[in-house]
């Protein structure tokens, strides 16, 4: 078991991951919903007008709605299952999935940075028993690193890749890094728990700001 | 009377584009662009009345584009769009110029009141 100040200090991480996450997604979603009630209003404009939208209008605003509907939905959707993964400390989950939905999670985030999202997953993976979400605040306490590490703009690559006898997760930036600061870093502790919790491991390229999470192969099905 | 000037910046293109054909059909001449660099270009080169400034956008936000024009503009108003949570920024932004803050979305008679005061009350007026 961990010391109190562990404790807290992993619990104050994961709130600032879930505040993280929440506030990207409705960021996000508001966006959508406004971009809905904008093309409305211009729907309700023309008709006011006494002028009948064209059929080739009233086309591209039905489309602007479906497409706004639907990437909403999926983001509800991640959000829901991210949200799920918290239910059991332990469950059966595919790691790609996992990363696609915190790559999704984050997208807003990253974008107001500058930050293009590559996924590179390998889909020979299977399901493994862990935790999901311990695996998605590892992964996010990185990928978050790295964006206050760079300067604004690039591209980090996620990807997975199977091996005999583990998992990796490789989390790999392109861009151009900042002077290092002196700053003590608050993710070090959280990720050394969560690979405790994991029991995995990270391999850090100082120079290139690479990581390698290592999920060992005896949590593999 | 001459149209009223506004400028809409926002990356959100067809949010930005929709509203600015919504003021259009009321009557104003409205513009939209999509990102900070052609917002400051834009204003440079056109010197709209009013703008409507997505405060958070890739790249530069909204209060740097605010602080960038004020350097060489002082005559247009600029009306701060801002989203859920964006009170500091908000505050940022009304220290730097800006007329106003607006929560997104908002109502279209609203942006427009709001459009007519900050014309109204535009630097160098005469009463």
């Amino acid at each position: 078991m961990m010391a109190d100040n562990g404790n807290v200090c992993m619990q104050e991480v994961r709130f600032r991951f879930i505040g993280r996450i929440i506030a990207g997604f409705t960021h996000e979603l508001k966006n959508h919903l406004a971009i809905i009630k904008e093309s409305a209003g211009l729907q309700q404009d023309l008709l006011s007008m006494s002028r009948k939208p064209d059929s080739a209008e009233l086309n591209k605003f039905l489309r602007s709605v479906d497409s706004q509907v639907a990437r909403g939905l999926q983001l509800i959707s991640f959000l829901n299952r991210f949200a799920h993964r918290m239910d059991y400390e332990c469950s059966l989950f595919s790691v790609n999935e996992a990363i696609e939905e915190l790559a999704a999670l984050m997208s807003r985030h990253a974008y107001q940075k500058g930050i293009e999202f590559i996924k590179d997953l390998d889909s020979g993976i299977s399901s493994i028993d862990g935790n999901p979400s311990v695996l998605q605040l590892l992964v996010f306490l990185i990928v978050e690193g790295l964006m206050d590490s760079f300067e604004k703009g690039g591209a980090i690559t996620l990807g997975t890749r199977s091996a005999r006898d583990k998992i990796s997760i490789s989390i790999i930036p392109k861009g151009t890094m900042k002077e290092s600061s002196e700053k003590k870093d608050y993710r070090v502790e959280a990720i050394n728990e969560a690979c405790r919790v994991l029991l995995a491991t990270v391999e850090r390229h100082g120079e290139t700001g690479e990581s390698v999470i290592i999920l060992s192969r005896s949590d593999v099905n | 009377m001459s149209q009223i000037k506004v400028l809409i910046v926002d990356d959100e293109m067809e949010f930005a584009s929709t509203l600015a054909a919504r003021l259009q059909i009321r009557g104003y001449d409205a513009k939209s662009v999509y990102s900070a660099e052609d917002a400051i270009d834009f204003v440079r080169n056109d010197n709209p009345d009013v703008m409507l400034l997505d405060l958070r956008m890739p790249g530069m936000n909204g209060v740097h584009v605010l602080r960038t024009i004020r350097q060489f503009n002082e005559s247009t108003q600029v009306i701060m769009l801002t989203g859920l949570g964006d009170s500091w920024e908000s505050a940022e932004g009304m220290e730097s110029g800006a007329f106003d803050c607006m929560m997104k979305p908002v109502d279209i008679e609203k942006i427009i009141v709001k459009i007519n005061e900050a014309k109204n009350s535009k630097p160098g007026k005469g009463v």
